[in-house]
């Protein structure tokens, strides 16, 4: 590797792509939009009747090597994926988008074009399904347990039951119990929740739990579910969300939520056209040579 | 392909050397392995003390010796400026090591 390897003739450029859409955004927009900070200005590249959102991107900070370094730090993650959100939602300006994986890379216009011509079908059918429908988040936590059961044992101690190997046995005993206990509790409040949103949702997700290190609480989370929710049914939606989590009504769970966001769960391109449950039958299965 | 060097220079940049964090870490993990052993121990022992199968004095010696066990738990852990939900690993799919965190 040693100092002649960028000189091939006309290598082509590094495009990152953001989303696909039909419906190619308001020029103005698009250049009034900001990808990632290092790159050139959004622009769009045609292909086989769908617009694809891109950007030309510096080779030696995409490059393999340089990104997967990037990205294993969490600072310019978070700017990576707040560039990603921001081309993808220049996208969506017009109509429904189907968003691409963060840091989704091309060797120039060709080859991302034939990408997505590629793909076509898949993506015709996903952006059938995900227009007018968005996505929303929610996230289900054990609610964090009162400090009580330190005092409780403390004043046992107090008490003289707490002094001996048994007493000390009988306490854990009954601490792991009540963990226990809360833990089913909590989980099958979660669990009810939903079951709930999901009579109002057109399809949900569920994506692994996030960590308490990245969550920031210290209950663990239960649920990390994406709901796609048709906007006829947002109302719906949004309120089925405040009963449950209204005071009271569900106490053994914390419950956030967050939403309309554009459906990037319910995104999933590159994956054989089974989109989950209710898969829409593709329709009309045009092939395409253009 | 970047140069050789550009890569080796962005790859010392990345790790932390600070000799203070290195020791501290080190001591968590050490922690969080007794830890994990002394949580198997303990259910294993409220297991048989729930299903009754030991005798009364079986109950007072495990029940002290974990009872201590636990106690000095406490005290490594503030000897290195821990605290017991400091001790975890996360496993990701696997979820957290250790099943029951201590307040």
């Amino acid at each position: 590797m040693s100092g002649t390897t960028g000189a091939g003739p006309e290598v082509p450029g590094i495009v990152c792509a953001f989303a696909v859409t039909r419906t190619p955004p308001d020029a103005a927009a698009l250049a009034a939009a900001r990808g990632h900070e290092e790159g050139g200005p959004l622009r769009l590249v045609r292909a086989g009747g769908l617009c694809l959102v891109v950007q030309d991107v510096p080779a030696a900070l995409f490059d393999q090597e340089a990104l997967t370094e990037r990205l294993n730090r969490p600072g310019d993650l978070e700017r990576c994926a707040r560039a990603h959100h921001r081309g993808v939602e220049a996208a969506a300006g017009r109509g429904p988008v189907v968003p691409l994986p963060m840091a989704t890379l091309y060797r120039g216009d060709p080859t991302a074009a034939r990408a997505v011509t590629d793909r076509r079908e898949a993506l015709e059918a996903l952006l059938d399904r995900l227009r007018d429908r968005t996505e929303w988040a929610v996230k289900v936590h054990a609610a964090e347990a009162p400090p009580e059961p330190a005092a409780e044992a403390g004043a046992q101690a107090g008490t003289g039951a707490g002094a001996g190997g048994r007493a000390y046995l009988s306490r854990v005993s009954a601490r792991r119990r009540d963990r226990q206990g809360a833990h089913d509790r909590a989980l099958a409040e979660a669990e009810a929740v939903d079951a709930e949103l999901r009579r109002y949702a057109v399809a949900a997700t569920r994506h692994r739990p996030q960590s308490e290190r990245l969550t920031g609480h210290r209950a663990p989370q239960l649920l990390n579910v994406a709901y796609l929710v048709e906007d006829a049914r947002r109302a719906a939606f949004t309120g089925a969300l405040a009963r449950i989590a209204a005071a009271g009504r569900r106490p053994a769970v914390r419950i956030d939520a967050s939403g309309p966001w554009i459906p990037y769960s319910f995104a999933r391109w590159d994956e054989d056209p089974r989109f989950g449950p209710e898969a829409p039958a593709a329709p009309d299965r045009e092939e395409v040579r253009s | 392909m970047t140069a050789p060097r550009a890569g080796a220079a962005r790859a010392a940049h990345a790790l932390d050397l600070d000799p203070e964090r290195v020791t501290n870490d080190l001591a968590a993990l050490v922690l969080t392995v007794v830890e994990l052993l002394r949580q198997l121990m303990e259910r294993q022992a409220v297991r048989r003390f729930d299903a009754g199968t030991l005798s009364a004095e079986q109950e007072d010696r495990l029940g002290t010796a974990l009872m201590l066990l636990d106690e000095r738990m406490d005290d490594l852990c503030a000897q290195h400026g821990l605290r017991r939900s400091d001790l975890n690993l996360d496993l990701g799919p696997l979820g957290p090591l250790l099943a029951d965190p201590e307040p």
